[in-house]
């Protein structure tokens, strides 16, 4: 298998970690990049050669574009464009603070877009690429107090989705990831509500044993998963990281598919009187 | 009877809305960010139409629409989330700030709207929050992928607020409107640059729309009706034949993707 170039943003903790560790021992090359360079400077000391340590925070525009002018210069091409960055915001959409609602999406959606906007031309240029955006299993499966969260992932699988036929014709692959319980640090580093509601604890406790007890992958196994999807020719547009999250999507798209049978009459009634053509 | 607060009444849905509704009896908080294109509907109803400022960019004429209604009617029963613009562009084409203003008004202000008037909701024991999506929040297509991701993004959170809400019976449903006569079509914006590699995408998507027929937006808002009316709403409903079949395909392939990835997916937690 030829050596591939990996561009991979939010590599300080969690999945960028493991995939810019798992990567670079397999003899990539590896643009290792987070918002706190301190994190990620090790890696480049690990591997001088293939890794390139860089300080890159998606919501900064100069940033996002220095640490891709870097990783272009130094390595000529980026074949897997991997936009892990993110965090996320457990809380009642009615005890939400809409700043903070706002940064989420600023991390989660516009960072990552930003990324993307300025690596197109490159990746259009080379004619290939693979884009892998993590979203997660919550951008398929929404759920109680991660409704805020889970809206900014499936704002990434929608872009993604589009992005992907947009991009076809220039040889470059789109596919959402989406993990389900991974032993990252994804959990310890969600914002809880600064301002909690009382009207919210027993939600708030349900949810909290349900994901205590839930089983955690390792990040590394993922990771090689991504790998092998890096190395295949065929890519799936959406990939559910584990079979708890795939299980997951399987039965909210049954669920979902058994509600439109079942509304099909309305549906169809709705569109009967056709008032013009263009 | 039922009380409603919709959102972008000036024209398209929300406008043919809040007629119907006022039609068949209904009172109607009708809003719009300009409130005098809402004069002839508050002239036609005095008793029951409600005009009021309401720009979800705005966080306090959201508070003070909905404290308008509440006080007029006692109660909202249905919440309609309908105000939302759309730009025709490829990703690498729209702009920051195009981006930044789509989500503003189709993401975050149907947030905003809903956290102000959950309060009421919760204190009167029940009600029905309508978040109007479209056919792009199900399925995402070239040049729509930034409007895709703002609806996407609102099935996403009305998918979990409706579990969140549930004990408290406030209901949450999505309706996604495919293709439809209504001024939306106007208020779709070009992209801030056009990119030459994607003039043939352009020409593509442009031929399909011109071929498309528009069906009267009476017909979704009939929909509508009959989703407020239902002892068991649904969490999503497509408004159209051809969107519902279009969502139909999309899922159908979703599945036959999970089933052929699925040794991957399990391999990636096995241990």
């Amino acid at each position: 298998m030829p050596n591939k170039t990996w561009f991979i943003t939010g590599c300080a903790t969690g999945f960028g970690r493991a995939l810019a560790e798992r990567a670079l021992a397999r003899g990539d090359n590896v643009a290792v990049t987070d918002r706190d360079a301190a994190a990620v400077a090790d890696l480049g000391e690990r591997y001088p050669d293939s890794a390139l340590a860089l300080g890159v925070d998606v919501t900064r525009p100069d940033q996002v574009r220095a640490g891709l002018d870097a990783a272009f210069d130094r390595f000529g091409r980026i074949d897997v464009l991997v936009n892990n960055a993110g965090f996320a915001v457990q809380a009642a959409v009615e005890e939400s603070d809409p700043a903070r609602v706002r940064a989420m999406f600023d991390v989660n959606f516009f960072g990552m877009l930003e990324v993307i906007q300025a690596a197109l031309p490159r990746l259009r240029a080379q004619g290939s690429g693979h884009i892998m955006n993590f979203a997660s299993v919550g951008g398929r499966v929404s759920g109680p107090l991660m409704a805020l969260y889970c809206a900014s992932k499936y704002a990434v699988e929608g872009m993604s989705d589009g992005l992907a036929a947009e991009l076809a014709g220039f040889g470059i692959k789109v596919t959402s990831i989406e993990p389900g319980a991974f032993a990252t640090r994804f959990g310890a580093s969600a914002q809880m509500p600064e301002s909690p509601m009382e009207e919210y604890e027993p939600l708030r406790e349900s949810m909290r044993s349900l994901i205590g007890n839930l089983p955690m992958g390792q990040p590394e196994e993922l990771a090689d998963a991504l790998l092998e999807l890096a190395d295949e020719t065929e890519s799936p547009l959406k990939f559910p990281g584990g079979i708890d999250a795939w299980r997951m999507i399987d039965a909210t798209l049954e669920a979902q598919r058994a509600e439109m049978q079942k509304w099909r009459d309305l549906s169809a009634k709705a569109n009967l009187t056709a008032l013009q053509a263009g | 009877m039922k009380n409603w607060l919709i959102t972008g009444c000036s024209t398209g849905f929300g406008r043919v809305l809040a007629e119907k509704a006022l039609a068949r009896g209904d009172r109607v908080a009708a809003t719009a960010r300009r409130p005098e294109t809402l004069a002839a509907l508050a002239q036609q109803y005095p008793d029951t139409a409600l005009r009021l400022e309401l720009d979800v960019t705005r966080p306090d004429t959201i508070a003070s629409a909905i404290a308008a209604a509440r006080e007029s009617f006692g109660r909202i029963d249905v919440v309609v989330n309908n105000a939302g613009f759309g730009v025709q562009g490829a990703v690498e084409e729209v702009s920051d700030a195009q981006i930044r203003e789509l989500f503003a008004v189709n993401v975050f202000g149907v947030i905003d709207v809903i956290r102000a008037a959950l309060p009421t909701l919760r204190e009167q024991g029940g009600g029905h929050i309508v978040n109007v999506t479209s056919v792009g929040g199900r399925t995402s297509v070239p040049l729509v992928a930034l409007y895709s991701a703002c609806k996407f993004a609102v099935e996403g959170l009305s998918m979990g607020l409706s579990m969140e809400l549930e004990p408290f019976g406030i209901k949450v449903t999505t309706v996604a409107p495919g293709a439809f006569a209504t001024n939306f079509a106007t208020r779709v914006e070009p992209p801030a640059s056009r990119l030459p590699a994607y003039d043939a995408t352009h020409d593509a998507i442009n031929s399909v729309l011109e071929g498309m027929a528009y069906a009267d937006p009476a017909g979704c808002v009939e929909l509508i009706l009959q989703v407020v009316d239902a002892a068991e709403p649904p969490r999503q409903i497509v408004a159209g034949g051809f969107a519902w079949s279009a969502v139909e395909q999309v899922m159908t392939a979703q599945m036959e993707e999970l089933n052929a990835w699925r040794a991957v997916s399990e391999a990636a937690d096995a241990g």
